[in-house]
């Protein structure tokens, strides 16, 4: 992965709940540091302050979301929508928790892989999970 | 009879005559002056002379100092039509209190207060003359002056200061934003200035910080500003800057400006400086903000090594504040009771018998659910919330051993505690305290599992704290066995009961030959040391198998029990039954050839389950896959090499490789067409492979058997 496949934050990105999107743009903007700072003699330090930021990350921004699910009733009027969201949550934690234990053992992941995991991860979930979301936030919402 | 344009109330009885009016005009400290219509001179006073070092004898011309330099207070020219008595003749109208600032040939400054008052005939209401008044004022207005100075200065390096650093950023701000470029604030620390201040003197060290603001002055350029804000505390202020990139030549201009030796006395100092820069309008903030921003940055330079300069990451800031976040959130679920303790236990396989639990703290988060502690504890690991956590941990695993001992059930719990925890200088005292009101028979059933190895820099601090804790009946365990560099140094120097073998050595043993010896190791290591070894993540029957073949008893893991609450653990440790699979481990010791050959059972075994699930999951290995070669899969590595030069002449084991190929032939066959079968076909073959398995493995079992019965 180069430097030219930094995101780059558009307007596709945009969930229309404020709240989110801005939270989404720190994970961008920590995706493109980790992009640009990280290679594979980087310290193991490094490695683990990323995984640590984005810890951090999921713990702050995956409770903001699942908040405004239940306070919306996601949950309950689109359960599979729902389902397939908190899984991705749960499998984003997962990876990161996995990444730091190769970490300690030796086993450590190559910049190429963790950075397609955290792209693929990020696109993949706010261009289809976290819209849907937001559009039936900002459906509720209009309602109102 | 000639009119003033202004009436002054008469308050003298008596009216003096001209002479005695000379006489009082003369005496006057104020300079006063008469002028006809067209604005020539026509009179003096002596004070007017003294104002203007003119001798009475030549007496001005024009407007006195028409020739002089002349300002307005605000610094503006003063041109000769805006002169009092040219505005008085100009508009008919009086001028008072006219501030001027003027520069004599001297250099010198004199500063007057003027008016102008015009005569009118009193027929025809026409100018006839002007008088006007100076007052010198310069005395006022320099200590005015030297007032703001001090108001607004250092007095020791004479640059400005908080209060006018302050008002020059509104100034640059504005500029800025009018320009459109950008503005560099900096904070800058000298590095090493106290030392110069204690060894040579306070004297000394306040020269130094003249020098060091005399270089300032000299490098920056003309509209920039340099500030002291404080013992050896700088702020910068680099306006006009075309890119981004502009401020790093300046301030590297200025690190190496400052780290250029000075003389100070007879004596040469060398002092460097830490500057962080932020920069307006990238970084929108107020003032007070953007100052902050630029010492945040400032004192990540002075972290990354002094002499240099840091920018002030607003990304990083961002990210530091949702840590920060993340840490309270935590703190809360602490405050809110919503952490807990989870058990898992450790089970003795060779014995059958449960040996005890290791204390999981889980977060029961309202929102999210159960979280695992490697997804919150890095958070805090390196705040001091890590130790409170600890505490509580610690406080809560004797509360349960209480309760669970009233319940008859008497076990070990371990609890874990962080580096940083053994080293906060407290902590024996604490656990003291807490364990003051127990019983020996509850302090000798806690065990402290020391997390974070690696990060025992200080192995005789811990060693004194192991050592204080031990005489209170403590155990100790090191966990994570195996990772990092030092364990040997650890296993050597400190007084450690169980050694736990981390479980990602323990999970990847069957595939990773180099896992496998570093558990074997850290077995032997356990033995040789007389230590207590207990392997964690222990996942299947085979890993058990295994680990008792290697000589480890005690073992932890999904396979024996995930952990539980606190509410199930009696009732599970009472329905516990040992498996029977783990008696066929061999006993006493297994041989190592005995060993290998378990361990090519477990790597068949999962060569098995592999294909099985990749054809569940309708996609099959690709036929190319050496995995499917009865050669290149692992038992096949073992079977045609060790195998084959240590056990060729047993009837049992060459009976193995017709079946062992078969297996292979027909897992090749389904993966081959493995597109072109049909639901039923499909599953016809799948149940073929399952039997054939099956019947390999039977005869594995029987290999085995013999092998222990010789």
């Amino acid at each position: 992965m180069t430097n030219a496949e930094l995101l780059v934050w558009s307007d596709s990105f945009v969930t229309g709940v404020a709240e989110i999107d801005e939270q989404h743009r720190i994970l961008v903007n920590t995706l493109n540091e980790a992009n640009s700072k990280l290679t594979d003699t980087s310290s193991i330090e490094l490695l683990e302050q990323i995984t640590r930021d984005l810890l951090s990350y999921a713990l702050y921004h995956f409770e903001t979301e699942e908040d405004l699910m239940q306070n919306y009733d996601y949950v309950g009027e689109k359960s599979d929508e729902s389902g397939t969201h908190l899984e991705q949550h749960r499998a984003f934690s997962a990876k990161v928790v996995a990444v730091r234990d190769g970490l300690k053992s030796g086993s450590r992941i190559s910049r190429d892989d963790l950075l397609s995991f955290l792209n693929g991860w990020l696109v993949n979930h706010i261009l289809n999970t976290d819209k849907k979301l937001g559009a039936f936030i900002s459906a509720k919402r209009g309602a109102a | 009879m000639e009119d003033i344009g202004v009436h002054f109330p008469s308050i003298w009885k008596h009216r003096p005559d001209e002479r005695q009016l000379q006489a009082i005009i003369a005496t006057l400290e104020e300079g006063i002056q008469l002028w006809d219509s067209e604005g020539k001179h026509l009179y003096s006073n002596p004070a007017i002379a003294a104002l203007f070092d003119f001798s009475p004898d030549h007496p001005p011309d024009e407007f006195s100092f028409s020739k002089w330099p002349c300002y307005r207070d605000d610094g503006t020219p003063f041109h000769l039509e805006d002169y009092p008595v040219a505005r008085v003749l100009a508009t008919g109208l009086a001028q008072t209190r006219v501030l001027l600032h003027i520069v004599k040939p001297d250099d010198s400054d004199l500063w007057l207060r003027m008016s102008a008052y015009p005569i009118f005939d009193a027929k025809t209401k026409r100018i006839t003359s002007v008088v006007s008044s100076a007052a010198d004022i310069t005395q006022m207005m320099e200590q005015g002056r030297r007032m703001e100075q001090m108001a607004h200065y250092d007095a020791l390096t004479r640059l400005p200061n908080r209060v006018l650093l302050a008002d020059r950023m509104y100034q640059a701000m504005a500029r800025s934003q009018r320009s459109g470029e950008t503005l560099a604030i900096c904070m800058m620390d000298l590095d090493g200035f106290k030392p110069v201040n204690d060894t040579l003197g306070h004297k000394a060290g306040d020269q130094l910080l003249q020098e060091v603001s005399h270089r300032l002055s000299d490098s920056i350029r003309g509209g920039d500003t340099a500030a002291r804000i404080g013992g050896d505390e700088f702020a910068l202020l680099l306006g006009g800057l075309q890119s981004l990139r502009e401020f790093e030549m300046i301030v590297g201009r200025l690190l190496q400006v400052i780290s250029s030796p000075y003389t100070i006395g007879e004596q040469q100092v060398r002092i460097s400086a830490s500057i962080g820069v932020t920069l307006y309008p990238n970084d929108g903030s107020d003032p007070d903000l953007l100052l902050r921003h630029a010492d945040q940055a400032m004192y990540l330079a002075k972290q990354a090594g002094k002499n240099q300069f840091q920018l002030f990451d607003s990304n990083q800031d961002q990210r530091l504040k949702a840590n920060r976040g993340a840490v309270r959130k935590i703190e809360q679920a602490l405050e809110q009771d919503q952490l807990v303790l989870y058990y898992q236990p450790k089970v003795d396989c060779r014995q059958g018998s449960v040996l005890g639990v290791e204390a999981l703290v889980r977060w029961r988060h309202p929102v999210m659910g159960l979280l695992s502690p490697a997804e919150f504890l890095p958070l805090i690991e390196n705040d001091d919330l890590i130790v409170t956590l600890g505490e509580w941990v610690a406080a809560e695993a004797m509360r349960q051993i209480v309760a669970w001992q009233k319940e008859g059930l008497d076990i070990t719990v371990g609890i874990n505690i962080s580096a940083r925890q053994l080293y906060h200088r407290d902590f024996s005292r604490r656990l003291r305290e807490m364990m003051a009101g127990q019983p020996e028979s509850v302090t000798r059933r806690l065990e402290i599992e020391i997390v974070e190895t690696t990060a025992l820099e200080d192995v005789s601090a811990v060693k004194d704290v192991i050592d204080d804790c031990r005489k209170l009946g403590v155990r100790f365990a090191l966990d994570d066995f195996g990772t990092g560099f030092s364990s040997l140094v650890h296993l050597k120097r400190l007084a450690v009961d169980v050694l736990k073998i981390d479980q990602s050595f323990v999970r990847d043993m069957l595939n990773d030959p180099e896992d496998l010896a570093i558990v074997e190791g850290v077995i032997g290591m356990a033995a040789a040391f007389k230590r207590t070894v207990v392997a964690e993540g222990v996942e299947t029957i085979d890993h058990i198998l295994m680990l008792l073949e290697l000589g480890c008893d005690v073992m932890q893991g999904h396979v024996l029990s995930r952990p539980m609450p606190a509410s199930q653990v009696a009732g599970w440790v009472r329905s516990f039954k040992p498996d029977p699979l783990w008696q066929m481990s061999s006993s006493p010791r297994p041989t190592r050839d005995y060993f290998h050959l378990l361990l090519a059972e477990a790597n068949h075994r999962q060569w098995h389950e592999e294909i099985m699930s990749g054809l569940h999951h309708m996609k099959g290995l690709a036929a190319s896959n050496p995995k499917l070669d009865d050669r290149s899969c692992r038992f096949g590595q073992w079977y045609y090499n060790e195998g084959t030069r240590r056990f060729f002449s047993l009837a049992e084991f060459r009976a193995l490789e017709l079946v062992h190929q078969q297996l292979h032939q027909h897992a090749k066959e389904i993966c081959e067409n493995h597109a072109c079968l049909s639901e039923g076909e499909r599953q016809e073959q799948e149940a073929r492979l399952v039997l054939e398995n099956l019947e390999f493995v039977h005869l594995l079992r029987q290999f085995r058997h013999t092998l222990a019965k010789e």
